[in-house]
C-alpha cells in the first residue's frame, strides 16, 4: 500500500466521522471523495489483485448487487457497496472498508461504468437493463449505450453477462466476444422503437425484436429462463454472475426489493421506491392485495417533469383502495382519474394512511425524494 | 351518444414515448364529458394513416425516431395529413411532431433533415438543450398555458404564421419569445408530452373546432391540476423577474 493511499485512508476516515457527527448522512460518499482527492490512484490500488464484478443498469442495481454479494459468500469475504452509494466516492469507500476481501461485487451508476471499467479492471460486468430514466437528468438511453459499448471495446478481457431481451444491452455487447446472453422470453421495450445501433425501426414480434437492417437481436442466447418480472430476471442474472465467478451451485433466491417497512399511526406500511416508467409498470404489475398509496414528487432526482405518468398502465390499481399524495399529487390524481381508477387525494402520507382502513398492510409506491424522506 | 370522433395517434412507437399518448386520452375523456364518443386509434409506422379521422396527434421523441417517422410519413402519409388539414380536421403536433411538419429540422448531429413542408416553419439546432417549466399567454384560449419543455430546436415561423402564445416563462420556439404555432387546422407546441392534460382549455379548443359544444364539460381534477401548474409557473416567472433576467432565450439568440 502506497504512503499516499495510507494518508488518503486516514483523511477519508476523518471526513466520514466528521460528516456523521455533523448529522450529514452516513459519511460513506464524502469519505470516498476525500480518499480519491488525496490519492487519485486509490481505486486502482484498492482494486489490484481482487476479483471484481460490476453491476449496472437503470433499475435494480442495489437489490441485485445485494443478492450477488450474498451468492458470492461461499468464495470468502465479499466487499460490496450495500447502501447504493454507486459513484466514485461510494465505490472507493466500499473497497477501502474491507481491503482483504478478495471477492468484490459493486453497484455502479450508469454514467460511471466506463470510468470504473478502466480504473478497477473487473473480471465481469453484469448489465441488467437500460431504459429512460429522467430525461432532464441523465442523457438519452442511446448515449449511455454507446459509452458502455466503447468501454467494453477497450476491455475485451472483461466478461459481460446480460439480459439479451433488452436491445440496448444486445447492442452494447454486439461486438464483445466474452458475453453470456440470457433470454427470458419476449417482452417489449418502451424506448427501443428504433435500433440502438443503426436507427432502423425494430420489428417487435415474438420470439424477439429484430433489426432488419443490421441484424441486432438475431443471436441465439446461452440459456432461456422463466421470469415473471424484473425481480426474477435480476435474480437469474445474479446467479449467472455468481456461477461465472466460481460458485458451484448458487441457490435460487430472490433479490431483496428496495422495500422498507414502516409503522405509521398504527398501520403497517410497505414502502417501495419507484423512479421511472419501467419501475412503476413493474411495481403495479406485481401489486400485493390491499390498499395502495401513490406518493409522487418531482424534485431534482425524481425528474422535474411528470409527463411519464402518462406512459404507465394503471389498470392494475382498479379494485384497490387508492390514495394519491406527494408534491405532485394533482398530476397523478388527474392521470389515474382519466385512466378510470377511483381514488382519493391526501395532503401528506399521514393523512393518506388515515384515509384507509386500518386492518390491512398498505403498499406505498414512492418516487425517490418521497421515499428517502421517510425510509432513511 | 350519437356522435363519435376518431382520434389517430400518428406512429406512437416512434414519436410519442414521453407521455404524448396522454393527449389522445385527454381529448377522448373530455369529448365523453361533452356527450360525444371518441375512438383512439394508434397507427404504427408500418400501417397507412387513415384518411377520415377527426384529430391527428403527433408526439415528440428523440432524433433517430423523428427521422424514422418523417421517412415513414413522406409521400402518402404527408398527403393524408395535407388533405385532413384542408378539410378542417385537427392536427396536434408536439415538439418533434411540430418540427417535422415544417420544411427542415435538425438531425442527430444537427444536419438539416427535410420535413413534410405542411407548414412554413423552419427549425435549426440551438446551442444547448432547453429544459424546464414554461408558460405563455395564449390568444387562442385567452388563458395562461403551462407545460414542460425539453428540446434543442429553434423554430422560426414564416409568412405571418401565428404562434400559440407569448412566453411568460421559458423558451418555447427559442426565438421571438413565443411558443408553437396555430392555424385553422394545426396546434403545435414545445409543451412536450401530455400538453392537453395540463391545459384542458386547449383540448376544448380542438373539440370546439370539430363542432362539439364543451360548455357543459366539468372536471374538477383537471381544473385543480391546471390551476396549480399556472400558480407555480407564475411564481417562477415572478422570481426570475426579481432576479432581473428573462428566460435564457434572449441571451442565446
Amino acid at each position: 500500500m502506497s504512503l499516499r493511499l495510507r494518508l488518503g485512508l486516514v483523511a477519508a476516515a476523518a471526513a466520514g466521522t466528521a460528516s456523521r457527527l455533523l448529522g450529514r448522512g452516513n459519511g460513506v460518499a464524502i469519505a470516498g471523495r476525500v480518499l480519491v482527492a488525496v490519492a487519485p490512484s486509490a481505486l486502482r490500488e484498492l482494486a489490484a489483485g481482487r476479483r471484481i464484478v460490476l453491476v449496472s443498469g437503470t433499475n435494480g442495481k442495489t437489490s441485485t448487487t445485494g443478492l450477488l454479494a450474498s451468492l458470492l459468500a461461499p468464495l470468502g469475504p465479499v466487499s460490496t457497496n450495500g447502501t447504493g452509494a454507486n459513484l466514485t466516492g461510494g465505490i472507493a469507500a466500499a473497497l477501502a472498508a474491507r481491503p482483504r476481501a478478495q471477492t468484490v461485487a459493486l453497484e455502479v451508476d450508469e454514467m460511471h461504468l466506463p470510468l470504473m471499467l478502466d480504473a478497477l479492471q473487473p473480471q465481469a460486468v453484469l448489465l441488467l437493463n437500460l431504459s429512460r430514466d429522467q430525461l432532464h437528468r441523465t442523457q438519452e438511453v442511446r448515449v449511455i449505450a454507446n459509452r458502455w459499448r466503447e468501454a467494453l471495446d477497450r476491455h475485451p478481457e472483461v466478461h459481460a453477462i446480460i439480459d439479451y431481451e433488452d436491445p440496448f444491452l444486445a447492442y452494447v455487447t454486439q461486438a464483445h466476444e466474452r458475453t453470456t446472453r440470457l433470454g427470458f422470453g419476449f417482452r417489449t421495450h418502451l424506448d427501443a422503437a428504433c435500433c440502438p445501433g443503426c436507427s432502423h425501426p425494430l420489428t417487435w414480434q415474438p420470439p424477439r425484436y429484430h433489426c432488419a437492417q443490421c441484424g441486432l437481436g438475431g443471436r441465439s442466447v446461452h440459456r432461456t429462463e422463466q421470469a415473471a418480472g424484473a425481480v426474477e430476471r435480476n435474480a437469474a442474472l445474479a446467479r449467472e454472475a455468481a456461477r461465472w465467478m466460481g460458485v458451484a451451485d448458487p441457490p435460487v433466491d430472490r433479490t431483496r426489493d428496495r422495500v422498507a417497512s414502516l409503522r405509521l399511526a398504527g398501520r403497517d406500511l410497505h414502502l417501495r421506491l419507484v423512479k421511472n416508467p419501467a419501475s412503476w409498470t413493474e411495481a403495479l404489475a406485481h401489486l400485493p392485495a390491499g390498499p395502495v398509496v401513490l406518493a409522487v414528487n418531482a424534485r431534482g432526482v425524481d425528474g422535474r417533469d411528470t409527463s411519464w405518468l402518462w406512459d404507465v398502465d394503471y389498470t392494475p390499481l382498479r379494485g384497490h383502495d387508492v390514495v394519491v399524495t406527494g408534491e405532485r399529487r394533482l398530476d397523478a390524481a388527474y392521470r389515474i382519474g382519466v385512466a378510470g381508477v377511483p381514488h382519493r387525494v391526501a395532503a401528506d402520507l399521514e393523512q393518506a394512511v388515515a384515509a384507509l382502513p386500518s386492518d390491512q398492510a398498505i403498499t406505498v409506491l414512492m418516487s425517490y425524494t418521497a421515499y428517502i424522506a421517510v425510509a432513511s | 351518444m350519437t356522435r363519435s370522433i376518431e382520434i389517430v395517434v400518428v406512429h406512437p412507437e416512434l414519436l410519442g414515448t414521453y407521455g404524448d399518448g396522454g393527449n389522445a386520452e385527454v381529448l377522448s375523456h373530455r369529448a365523453r364529458l361533452a356527450g360525444v364518443d371518441a375512438v383512439v386509434h394508434p397507427v404504427a409506422h408500418t400501417e397507412p394513416l387513415p384518411s377520415g379521422a377527426d384529430v391527428y396527434c403527433i408526439g415528440g421523441g428523440e432524433d433517430v425516431a423523428q427521422i424514422a417517422c418523417v421517412q415513414a410519413l413522406r409521400g402518402r402519409g404527408a398527403d393524408t395529413l395535407a388533405a385532413a388539414m384542408a378539410r378542417g380536421a385537427q392536427v396536434l403536433a408536439i415538439c418533434a411532431g411540430l418540427q417535422i411538419l415544417g420544411d427542415v429540422f435538425p438531425g442527430s448531429r444537427g444536419e438539416p433533415v427535410e420535413g413534410l413542408s405542411l407548414l412554413p416553419v423552419t427549425t435549426h439546432r440551438g446551442v444547448e438543450r432547453l429544459i424546464g417549466e414554461i408558460a405563455m399567454r395564449s390568444p387562442l384560449t385567452g388563458t395562461m398555458l403551462t407545460g414542460f419543455e425539453n428540446h434543442r430546436g429553434i423554430t422560426e415561423l414564416r409568412d405571418g404564421l401565428q404562434p400559440l402564445g407569448s412566453m411568460t416563462l421559458g423558451n418555447g420556439n427559442g426565438i421571438g419569445a413565443v411558443d408553437g404555432v396555430v392555424t385553422d387546422s394545426v396546434i403545435g407546441t414545445y409543451m412536450h408530452g401530455p400538453a392537453l392534460a395540463r391545459n384542458p382549455e386547449l383540448a376544448d379548443v380542438i373539440l370546439r373546432r370539430l363542432g362539439i359544444d364543451t360548455t357543459a364539460v366539468h372536471d374538477d381534477a383537471a381544473v385543480a391540476f391546471a390551476a396549480e401548474r399556472r400558480a407555480v409557473a407564475s411564481s417562477m416567472a415572478a422570481q426570475q423577474q426579481r432576479r432581473g433576467r428573462r428566460g435564457p432565450s434572449a441571451r442565446q439568440w
